[in-house]
């Protein structure tokens, strides 16, 4: 018996959840049955391949995507009829530079957003101003990928939203200045309670700010789980084989990743260790070594499209 | 104090958090009452959730390492670090050496000896 | 769910005075152009009438009338353009993802475009009379008005009904230059075929509806209202557009032009924004 990897975060206090959320562009699913699940506090990665709808569902909480199909809500308001309202907590960092209006100055940028949202905070506005090196004076269009980003970040971080969506928020930050935000996210979370949403595909650098993961696929989440419990059930083993070994037939749906050599297998795999390591060793497998598996390693066991469970 | 965490290891971060900790009182960059960095610092420094540091810090009062006073932070407690505390991080490290000897196809008892073999030679060395 | 102090959006107040700010900023650099333009020509006209070439064989003076006032209909279209300028709706994001109702959010940056557009007509006409004044002063003469009270306000509705209809495909379309030309010069080339294949009972039809308060040209050229009807048109009929027709005409299509924006707002992008 091989158990499946869990798509619900159950008995959590919801900040964010979709049902069976479906939405097509021409004739591609960008999503496809999300049940997305954000507890409240939370910090949740969100991975997935590009085209996975990672973007459209964080665009589908801010209504600037309507669903076809399902629905959605952020702190138990309905996103289409509450729309305004659950703006106004929402930071949103998107995944495109190009945002606001090119003619106009970071500064007045900064004035013209702060204007939108009550609660801002301008003396930490001031700070990340510093910290980020935003020249005011220059013109939004103007800016290169990671000024527009620190921009961005500034922005969706100032009026302390309750809920932050952060789409690829250190790409193209050079290393320094991505270090920096870490930080800067690391300190805000301490200072402010927020709900977050990060997509990247820099998985490692965030990993150790994680709560859960959502891997998604094809438009719909093929695990969302809290990182304690990924972290406790997938396993890398390696072990010793028999030439012309048969294989574990009893692990069959629990390996998401395979690399074997001659005599030598390394699998990785979702479920109890003990449970795990006892089908290995009736299979005749010598098991040498069972690892915890980086967020990055577990990234690409979730997401392998050539894993057993579909 | 410094802290080294690293996300790939098999310790949850805050386990690690709590390894640092002892490890700094072992060695004596810690010692009783001195103040331990804001969760809010630490995490800001190790770029991690703040809740792990919470986590780790609630942890460390629990087992009597640490002791917080009201409105100035956490504190080290003091403690006989020649007793249990040395035993917890030894243990740890012998885990860990276990671990990655078995990997390497070496047995507990090689590892021993071979360990004594090293420590003799570094004595014969040191004075 | 926590008893999490949520946010509130912020007043409507706040958001149409943004607006106008905002408004402000992106017409800037159209305003400093037509201003720029218009004292350019204004002071070419100056200098020739100081050297006495603008004399024609009639009496001299300065006749204000209502053909001065052609050129609105295009700076409205300029307004409209720079308004919207590099934010299709699939770029439009920030602007949507604002806290505030999508579709009222666009209404009132259309409303805050519209306002400054006004001022800009109102800083039109009041050149036009200094000129009018100088060109006076330079070379004798009567400065006289032709236009009535619905003279002075037939730029602003003019300027108001162009908006309203070139902000459609602004708001709505990805390629809205593509719609501001096909759409007139479709219509064009639809109203002269029968005139040229001479289909009479067609061009009675047209000729008549041009007459009223829905001749297309109403809504671009409101303030001719004595203007003849070009040759091909037919000479039967002598087109002209009375004021009450015109005024009529304005309202049309300032109530079609907002219904169309109002359509134009509710407008959902298929992409990305």
């Amino acid at each position: 018996m091989t158990q499946p990897l869990p798509t619900t975060l159950q008995g959590a206090n919801l900040a964010v959840s979709t049902r069976a959320l479906r939405k097509r562009f021409g004739t591609v699913n960008a999503l496809d049955g999300l049940d997305l699940q954000v507890p409240t506090g939370a910090v949740y990665l969100l991975i997935g391949p590009n085209g996975a709808g990672k973007s459209t569902a964080l665009r589908t909480l801010l209504d600037l995507v309507r669903a076809d199909a399902g629905s959605a809500s952020v702190f138990d308001l309905d996103t289409i009829k509450d729309g305004p309202r659950i703006r106004a907590n929402i930071g949103y960092v998107p995944e495109r530079t190009e945002w606001g209006y090119p003619w106009m100055r970071v500064g007045q940028l900064l004035l013209h957003h702060s204007a939108y949202f009550p609660s801002w905070d301008a003396a930490y506005a001031a700070r990340l101003i510093t910290l980020f090196e935003l020249q005011l004076d220059r013109k939004l269009g103007g800016l290169s990928k990671g000024q527009a980003r620190r921009v961005h970040l500034v922005v969706a971080l100032a009026h302390r939203p309750p809920l932050l969506l952060l789409d690829e928020p250190i790409d193209g930050l050079d290393p320094i200045i991505r270090d920096e935000t870490l930080s800067v996210l690391a300190e805000h979370f301490s200072d402010t309670p927020t709900t977050t949403i990060i997509s990247t595909h820099h998985v490692s650098e965030v990993e150790s700010m994680v709560d859960c993961v959502g891997a998604m696929r094809a438009g719909t989440l093929r695990a969302q789980l809290s990182l304690a419990d990924l972290r406790a059930g997938l396993r890398r083993y390696r072990a010793e084989v028999p030439d012309g070994w048969a294989g574990a037939p009893a692990l069959n749906g629990a390996v998401l990743r395979r690399a074997h050599a001659p005599r030598e297998i390394q699998w990785t795999a979702w479920g109890p260790e003990a449970e795990i390591s006892a089908h290995l060793t009736q299979a005749g497998a010598a098991i040498r070594d069972v690892a915890a598996v980086s967020l990055n390693d577990a990234t690409l066991a979730l997401l392998n499209p050539k894993a057993d469970q579909t | 104090m410094l802290f080294a965490i690293d996300p790939a290891d098999v310790r949850p971060i805050y386990v690690q958090i709590m390894d640092e900790v002892r490890r700094a009182l072992v060695v004596g960059t810690l010692t009783a009452d001195d103040p331990l960095p804001s969760v809010r610092q630490l995490a800001s420094d190790l770029r991690v959730n703040p809740n792990t540091v919470a986590q780790a810090y609630r942890e460390l009062e629990r087992d009597g390492v640490v002791h917080v006073k009201r409105g100035q932070g956490t504190f080290a407690s003091n403690l006989n670090m020649n007793g249990k505390q040395r035993r917890t991080l030894a243990r740890e490290v012998a885990r860990r050496a276990l671990r990655d000897a078995h990997r390497n196809g070496v047995n507990a008892e090689d590892l021993i000896w071979a360990i004594q073999a090293a420590a003799d030679k570094s004595n014969r060395q040191a004075p | 769910m926590t008893t999490l102090a949520l946010h509130q959006p912020p007043t409507y107040g706040t958001v149409i005075q943004q607006q106008l700010r905002n408004a402000a900023g992106a017409l800037r650099g159209a305003a400093i152009g037509l201003f720029a333009a218009a004292l350019l020509f204004f002071i070419l006209l100056t200098l020739l009438q100081s050297s006495g070439q603008l004399q024609g064989p009639g009496p001299s003076g300065f006749n204000l009338n209502s053909y001065e006032t052609i050129p609105v209909w295009f700076v409205a279209l300029i307004a409209a353009g720079a308004l919207w300028q590099r934010d299709e709706p699939t770029r439009r994001g920030y602007h949507l993802a604002m806290p505030v109702n999508a579709a009222h959010h666009t209404a009132m940056r259309v409303g805050a475009g519209w306002a400054w557009l006004m001022v800009w007509v109102a800083v039109y006409l009041v050149l036009l009379c200094l000129l009018g004044l100088v060109l006076t002063l330079i070379g004798g003469g009567q400065f006289t008005s032709q236009m009535g009270w619905w003279g002075w306000l037939a730029p602003f509705a003019a300027a108001t009904m162009s908006y309203l209809l070139a902000s459609i495909p602004f708001v709505a379309s990805e390629k809205p230059l593509a719609w501001i030309v096909a759409v007139p010069g479709g219509f064009v080339a639809l109203i002269t075929l029968p005139y040229m294949f001479k289909a009479r009972a067609l061009t009675s039809v047209l000729d008549s509806l041009m007459a009223g308060p829905f001749s297309p040209q109403a809504p671009f050229f409101p303030m001719f209202f004595r203007m003849q009807s070009p040759a091909v048109m037919g000479p039967r009929h002598p087109l002209e557009l009375d004021w009450q027709t015109s005024v009529t005409a304005a309202v049309v299509w300032t109530i079609i032009g907002l219904v169309g924006v109002w359509l134009a707002t509710r407008h959902r992008a298929r992409g990305a924004q």
